[in-house]
């Protein structure tokens, strides 16, 4: 059984934390978010904040580990794994997003958590090196050399 | 911001609303819990053997025959020193120990009530701590402690329950029910009860029964042991005040799980990004350091010191572990950390962190004082965060709040962010002084929101007021009752430019109105039935087992009010079964699962008044319930009503 918070913030938090997953590459987002809540159960945090916290960096690391099992088992180049998608997304997602989205996909798995945490869910370097369990200096370096790669990519798309 | 970044923000956002949920999601969750506890069963078998060859050294900090009735009485008053007794002090056998167990509620420094204990033990000193009491959503009674730890033939389970509940019954794992004893102490908030149990046959969980001795709703034992995925790493660690440690992998994850007598203190990755991370919970402080760091001072203002030496990890995780007891009683109070290495050199020094929550989520804009909540002495207050917006993004808003016990438990300061134009989110406060105290619940206001109103369990409606402070980037809307038996059962929210929302809260005596209902339920299909109990409760029954998840009516409402054409249906799956209520007119109702299957079932207009109809059947085989699963009403003729 739940706690009053434990529902109210699945209530107010599980789609978000689905959709979290998805930007970060998960092929089944939802079985992300869904572990994520339920390994928060049975901690016991200092508050609502350290509980997002906690769930925030559980979907980085389980969608982390997910892609790195998708690639084992899948045998495709090993860095950047390649996101498994649904043709619904690929079709729901606008034609003009699709190129950058597609560059995003390409980055190495640091750099696409950094984008994703800063600009999507606009969280503070300290935020994000704690969901990605890495020093704040490192988030600006991931944030610095993804948004670097993307620039490179659209370029040589519009070559 | 560049135009990079922006297109960067609108893709994602593009992305994100591709995303969808599926409809039995917080089934899913509460469902995994179970499944973890099996596979930590099988590794916990092992553990008998495994501990006999390290029990000794848990033998460190207490020494033999040292304890006595002085030690608990003078942890007693350390624990009671900064509290108010709040009711009679209880004392039961502890049969792990052979020594008394002493059980009370008390009043915090905030007011709000706690579960004290003081734990006697044969060959070590006492312990104990008050943890405040925080009521689940959807229980009547659940777990606080255990007495369970190796080496002893009985164990003794313990927790909270409300005054209205008739009993409480032991659920072993292996389902032999254990009877279990409802204490009533004089003039206390709550009620405690008990279960004991031969310890090689752990609890799984209780079932609660009402005065009549009904059932009305079972509680799982999980939360309070914090189960860990996956194998078991070797042996247990045992550390000083009576704490063990142990660690588990899965192939994702290895996960380190600090526990004393079976309750969950805390766990961790053996992840550091400093040289020692610590935590203070049950009167201790806990947590691991690098494999270098030999000892760590814990350092409180006024001078007040903690030292712990700390052990390697035996599982060959390159990090050392330590716990000690925590010399302070509010557990608000902070403490530099100083690592040192095995010759006494200092190899680092971490400062606390600020205890004005004002200086760690700095504001924006103006505090706001909730008109009405708390006092003079205990305000509460909310504000808007200064959490850095990279590219400035104004969409995006961070709302803190302060001044009372959060509906998580904790006392401090919470905050929560989210774009302006998400969805109604209250969020709950309550103060309990001066008494009985109050509750308010307050939330982010959308400019386009025209009214919000509170909707109490004794059918009034209180509309909430909206304030925006000086220089805020937005308004935040908000409501306070006195703390009581009357409760807020739900909001209604009115969008300037829409039809009215509905947004009904839990209620955990759902469970016991439901089966004690004069109308009786409803019988369904697949051994399914229903109950609607006003106010405020829809009840599903499947094997015996209440399902009480699905929203209820608003007082002085019907459930027909909760379903439009957006929202036609409300349906849960079962445990092999599906069912829910759905618009009137609704014949027949299919469902397609994520995997193609399909299950097909009636629905009957419900008998209690309630204007829709009722609907039940079991899962088709193999179902799955991932994103993508649609379900279909129809009316008597074959015509699609609804889709969702």
């Amino acid at each position: 059984m739940a706690q009053p918070s434990f529902a109210e913030l699945f209530a107010a938090q599980y789609h978000s934390l689905v959709r979290l997953a998805g930007l970060l590459g998960a092929d089944d987002p939802e079985d992300i978010a869904q572990e994520a809540f339920a390994r928060l159960h049975s901690r016991r945090l200092r508050d609502d904040g350290a509980a997002m916290a906690y769930l925030r960096a559980t979907v980085c690391n389980l969608t982390r580990n997910r892609l790195r099992h998708l690639r084992l088992v899948r045998l495709r180049r090993p860095d950047p794994p390649e996101p498994v998608r649904s043709s619904e997304h690929t079709v729901l997602v606008s034609e003009e997003h699709r190129e950058l989205l597609a560059a995003v996909d390409r980055l190495p798995r640091r750099q696409r958590e950094a984008l994703v945490l800063r600009y999507w869910l606009d969280l503070s370097e300290r935020e994000i090196a704690d969901a990605m369990g890495v020093s704040p200096g490192s988030v600006k370096t991931h944030a610095s050399r993804g948004l670097a790669a993307l620039g490179r990519a659209l370029k040589e798309e519009e070559r | 911001m560049n135009h990079l970044e922006e297109r960067l923000r609108a893709a994602f956002d593009a992305r994100a609303q591709t995303y969808d949920t599926s409809p039995d999601a917080w089934l899913r969750v509460r469902e995994r819990r179970p499944r973890r506890h099996r596979a930590l069963r099988l590794a916990a078998a092992a553990l008998p053997v495994a501990l006999l060859a390290v029990f000794v050294p848990v033998l460190l900090n207490g020494g033999l025959g040292r304890n006595t009735a002085a030690d608990a009485d003078a942890l007693y008053q350390r624990l009671m020193q900064d509290r108010t007794p709040a009711g009679e002090q209880l004392t039961v056998d502890n049969p792990s120990e052979g020594k008394p167990l002493r059980l009370w509620f008390a009043r915090a420094k905030q007011g709000h009530p706690e579960l004290c204990y003081v734990l006697e033990r044969a060959a070590a000193e006492p312990y104990g701590s008050c943890s405040a009491v925080t009521e689940e959503a959807d229980a009547e009674a659940w777990f606080a402690g255990s007495t369970l730890r190796d080496g002893a033939r009985d164990a003794l389970d313990w927790g909270v329950a409300l005054q209205d509940v008739g009993g409480i019954t032991g659920v072993a794992e292996d389902g032999r029910r254990v009877p279990g004893t409802v204490l009533r102490p004089a003039g206390a908030p709550y009620a405690i009860w008990t279960v004991t149990y031969p310890a090689r046959q752990a609890m799984s969980g209780i079932e609660v029964s009402d005065g009549a001795g009904r059932a009305i709703g079972t509680t799982s034992r999980a939360l309070m042991e914090g189960q860990e995925p996956g194998e078991l790493l070797g042996a247990p660690l045992d550390l000083p005040a009576g704490v063990t440690v142990d660690a588990w992998r899965t192939p994702q994850e290895t996960t380190i799980r600090w526990t004393r007598h079976g309750t969950h203190l805390f766990s961790s990755t053996p992840r550091l990004d400093q040289p020692v991370f610590a935590t203070q919970s049950e009167n201790l402080i806990t947590g691991l350091a690098r494999g270098n760091v030999a000892r760590v001072a814990f350092v409180f203002a006024g001078g007040t010191t903690a030292e712990a030496e700390t052990r390697p990890d035996p599982w060959g995780l390159g990090v050392t572990l330590f716990a000690v007891d925590d010399p302070t009683r509010d557990p608000a109070d902070r403490f530099a950390t100083v690592a040192y290495d095995a010759s006494g050199a200092q190899l680092w020094r971490g400062e606390p962190e600020s205890t004005d929550p004002l200086n760690n989520f700095p504001p924006v804009g103006e505090v706001m004082t909730i008109p009405g909540a708390g006092d003079a002495d205990n305000p509460v207050h909310a504000w808007f965060a200064n959490i850095p917006m990279k590219g400035g993004r104004k969409d995006m808003v961070t709302l803190c709040k302060s001044g009372g016990l959060s509906a998580w438990g904790g006392t401090g300061p919470s905050c929560s962010g989210g774009a302006l134009t998400n969805p109604f989110t209250a969020h709950k406060l309550t103060t309990y002084l001066p008494e009985p105290g109050t509750v308010t619940y307050l939330g982010v206001a959308n400019e386009k929101w025209e009214s919000v109103t509170a909707v109490l369990s004794d059918g009034r409606r209180v509309p909430a007021a909206f304030l925006r402070g000086a220089g805020t980037p937005a308004a935040i809307w908000h409501v306070t009752i006195p703390n009581g038996d009357v409760v807020v059962s739900g909001f209604t929210m009115k969008p300037k430019d829409g039809p009215l929302e509905r947004h009904p809260e839990p209620d955990r005596t759902c469970g016991r109105r439901a089966v004690s209902a004069d109308a009786g339920p409803q019988p369904l299909a697949a051994g399914l039935s229903a109950v609607v109990a006003e106010p405020a409760c829809v009840a599903f029954f499947e094997g015996g087992q209440v399902d009480t998840s699905l929203p209820g009516p608003l007082p002085g409402e019907k459930l027909s009010d909760l379903l439009d054409a957006r929202q036609p249906v409300q349906w849960r799956r079962g445990t092999a079964t599906w069912y829910g209520y759905a618009l009137p007119g609704t014949a027949r109702v299919e469902l397609v699962t994520s995997n193609g299957r399909t299950s097909t079932v009636e629905a009957v207009p419900d008998r209690f008044g309630q204007g829709v109809t009722l609907f039940g059947g079991p899962v088709p085989e193999g179902g799955e319930f991932n994103a993508g699963t649609v379900i279909r009403g129809f009316d008597a003729d074959g015509k699609q009503l609804w889709r969702n």
